[in-house]
């Protein structure tokens, strides 16, 4: 994955919101705001996926919104980190064997990238303090691929 | 609220439409109408009684598929579901989305779910299903097998091409 130097400080991050039931984007709007507040790291909700550093996904992948997801994911600009928040994300809690769900969004992602960064944070939904350890953490292994390559 | 008999009311509204009545509890009223009478009756209760469409449920039984409409008052707090049976094996009944705007989505939705056809719908394409679901194939009926249909695998999508920049 070219230039990963660019994703360690101030990280912006664009919602990809595939059909959740919304407690997901619910907490991750609590993490935006002044209690837990990630926006004194730098971490800016974007309104286009061009701006993006990372996506956020929630919610299960289901059959129409499957070609959007991975449009969105061949235009956010590269390095780009997945962030599959959620037990649906991951996937597909108890909506798994649905008859319109399509995968979890690790097999949607692959179909396009063969190696993708993709971190879970599992929860239903998962408590902002989830989310956070699974952002200090993906900067850790982010920081280590770096020491690997050099 | 207790002081207004909506059992009788309805009777002498609805006459001879009602097929049977029931109140169940304080402010719940279960009325059931033939499938061709449904259209008059929403009409009298929408717009002579005051009530307002909450929404539409549909349930697959062995006589056919039974739709109930749910309405509710503000003022009285009571609610009337009406309900009414497609029955088999041909699955139409009289739209009611043809009187009052309210019902146009969700019968939309239980049309392309269970495939029930509203004779009089004006309006009568698919809301929430998936261009490329296939016609015949009714997903909330007891007889879809829950993952896969002989022939037709939901996963099989193709990926967009590699350089394609356009937006949706």
């Amino acid at each position: 994955m070219p230039g990963l130097n660019s994703l360690k400080k101030s990280i912006w991050v664009y919602h990809v919101a595939c059909s959740p039931c919304n407690n997901c984007d619910i907490e991750i709007l609590d993490l935006l705001t002044p209690r837990f507040d990630a926006e004194r790291f730098g971490i800016v909700l974007v309104g286009s996926v061009r701006h993006a550093d990372a996506l956020l996904v929630t919610g299960s992948v289901n059959r129409q919104i499957k070609p959007r997801l991975q449009q969105l994911y061949l235009q956010a600009p590269k390095p780009c980190v997945v962030f599959a928040i959620g037990s649906c994300a991951i996937n597909g809690n108890f909506f798994r064997k649905s008859y319109n769900i399509v995968g979890p969004v690790e097999r949607v992602i692959k179909e396009v990238d063969p190696n993708p960064i993709i971190v879970y944070v599992p929860g239903c939904p998962p408590k902002p303090e989830a989310m956070i350890s699974g952002v200090v953490k993906a900067i850790g292994y982010l920081d280590n691929l770096k020491k690997a390559k050099a | 609220m207790a002081d207004k008999n909506w059992v009788e009311i309805l009777r002498e509204k609805l006459g001879d439409m009602i097929k049977d009545i029931a109140q169940p509890r304080e402010r719940r009223i279960y009325v059931i109408v033939d499938r061709n009478d449904v259209q008059e009756a929403a009409r009298i209760i929408f717009y002579d009684l005051g009530f307002r469409l909450c929404t539409a449920s549909g349930i697959d039984t062995k006589d056919g598929v039974e739709i109930i409409y749910h309405f509710y008052q503000d003022h009285d707090r009571m609610m009337v579901n009406l309900k009414t049976l497609a029955p088999r094996p041909d699955l139409v009944t009289k739209s009611v989305g043809a009187v009052f705007k309210a019902a146009e989505w969700i019968e939309r939705e239980i049309a392309e779910l269970f495939g029930v056809t509203f004779e009089g719908h004006p309006d009568p394409r698919r809301l929430l299903m998936a261009d490329d679901w296939p016609e015949g194939v009714y997903p909330l009926r007891c007889d879809y097998p829950q993952k896969q249909v002989e022939g037709f695998n939901p996963q099989d999508i193709e990926p967009p091409d590699e350089d394609a920049t356009h937006l949706w």
